[in-house]
């Protein structure tokens, strides 16, 4: 039985194993001399972890390190979030990605639609007479024509402005909206 | 008749299904005023957006010349009042949301008992499914909503307060059947568990208890059930259906497809043999193909 603490504590490393790459470590350990051991044998593990399955079970020697740890390297995490991929499947179609906009704080003026655009590289143009919703159909479909890896890069921006939509819910109740 | 149990998840769950699987063209219809389903499927400025310039059940419903809709055009085609929330090509998925101000139906119930009907009559040709989400109290909303339906679909956790809730819409549903002045045959599809844990003594009595009950009644208990899961949560936080929330369980996927598949072969059998059963609380109606 591992202790809780040593258990927490291997989850984070392992979870940091997932998540970056060797040449992240042995980049962080030339700026950490404190950590710089530490941090190159984690590169060492990341290179482990980053073999096929078999051959990792095969390499791991129980002498090595503690039974917990070899377990758990023998079967690596997966890499744990594709961010990426879930983002373009959820907002494939202009109608999820018109969705997605209207989710975002400050995104209600006929200005403020532009400047949004301009700053991701949309080519959104605006015509005397458009409104908000006319810009905001606009933009959703000069992102859905882009390239699968473009839109996935637009996307992922616009979820980092995604507001709270309960705060904004609260706001409706109470007549504030 | 019993909060919790999940009437909206699975009302949103399966009309965002026969929409986007099943290629149908849907209406979901939020009868409650907590109008959850609408803030399951709306943002809050599109539902701003959208009351201010189209209005909500409300204004269709009501008659008061405050609340309802000052534009004649949109009385006569209630269909002006539905927001769409997808489309792609021939099939599309629309809401008729609600609002807080729903609550004055319920404080103000004389000659409201088929209006929904009437509404619904108007856009049936539009659609292969409406599904209306119930508020949890009997009410002439409920009685709106068995008037239009011709199914009812009785989500429930297996408790005990939901075996009572399970009795008490029963016998609503008779009260409904023995007063309604225009008898409408409104059929109970079955009793769906949700929230299901497996892992609890408790909950498997209660599960036989319901099960007792619900053969008792002539109701059919649908083998597909909704396990308990934080995928549910996720999916509401994310204003998506579950079989679309990144990370959601693959059990959880799946499962309302399951009980999508087991409604439509329910809708089917009760359609053809012409059993009369008894109704309710998250309804369906199937409209007519066009």
């Amino acid at each position: 039985m591992i202790p809780k603490r040593a258990h927490t504590l291997l989850s984070e490393i392992h979870g940091l194993l997932a998540a970056f790459e060797v040449e992240d470590f042995l980049s962080a350990a030339q700026f950490s001399p404190e950590l710089k051991d530490a941090l190159n044998l984690l590169a060492q593990k990341a290179g482990r972890a980053n073999k096929p399955k078999a051959a990792t079970a095969r390499s791991a020697s129980p002498s090595e390190k503690p039974r917990a740890v070899a377990r758990s390297f023998a079967s690596p995490s997966k890499p744990k979030a594709k961010p990426r991929r879930i983002v373009e499947q959820k907002y494939s179609t202009k109608d999820e990605i018109r969705a997605l906009l209207n989710r975002i704080e400050r995104l209600d003026t006929p200005q403020s639609i532009i400047r949004l655009s301009n700053s991701l590289g949309l080519n959104v143009t605006m015509n005397p007479k458009d409104g908000s919703e006319r810009l905001m159909r606009r933009m959703a479909s000069a992102i859905a024509t882009l390239s699968k890896e473009r839109r996935a890069q637009v996307i992922a921006e616009l979820v980092k402005n995604t507001g709270s939509q309960t705060l904004g819910w609260i706001n409706v109740l109470k007549g504030r909206g | 008749m019993k909060g919790g149990v999940g009437k909206t998840t699975l009302a949103v769950n399966l009309a965002w299904h026969f929409y986007q699987n099943e290629n149908a063209r849907v209406l979901l219809v939020d009868l409650d005023p907590q109008f959850n389903a609408t803030q399951y499927v709306l943002d809050y400025k599109t539902f701003e957006a959208h009351r201010k310039k189209s209005g909500t059940i409300t204004n269709l419903l009501v008659d008061q010349p405050s609340m309802s809709l000052k534009n004649d055009k949109a009385k006569k085609n209630p269909a002006s009042v539905f927001h769409t929330l997808l489309k792609t090509g021939s099939k599309y998925f629309d809401l008729l949301p609600a609002e807080l101000s729903l609550a004055w139906v319920v404080k103000n119930p004389a000659q409201m008992e088929h209006r929904l009907e009437k509404i619904l009559q108007k856009v049936s040709g539009k659609y292969d499914y409406i599904f209306i989400d119930c508020a949890p109290t009997d009410s002439v909303l409920t009685t709106m909503a068995l008037t239009a339906s011709d199914f009812v679909l009785i989500p429930m956790r297996p408790d005990r307060f939901s075996i009572l809730g399970f009795t008490n819409l029963m016998e609503t549903i008779e009260i409904f059947r023995q007063n309604c002045p225009d008898p409408h045959e409104v059929k109970v599809l079955g009793v769906t568990f949700t929230q299901v844990t497996d892992d609890s003594t408790v909950e498997a009595q209660s599960m036989s208890e319901i099960k007792r009950v619900a053969l008792s009644e002539g109701t059919y208990l649908f083998n597909s059930q909704l396990k308990y899961s934080r995928s549910f949560l996720r999916s509401v936080s994310d204003q998506t259906p579950v079989f679309n929330t990144a990370h959601a369980r693959s059990k959880s996927r799946t499962a309302i497809a399951k009980i999508a598949a087991e409604l439509t072969q329910q809708t089917n059998v009760l359609t053809t043999s012409g059993i009369k059963t008894v109704p309710l609380v998250t309804k369906t109606k199937k409209g007519k193909k066009a």
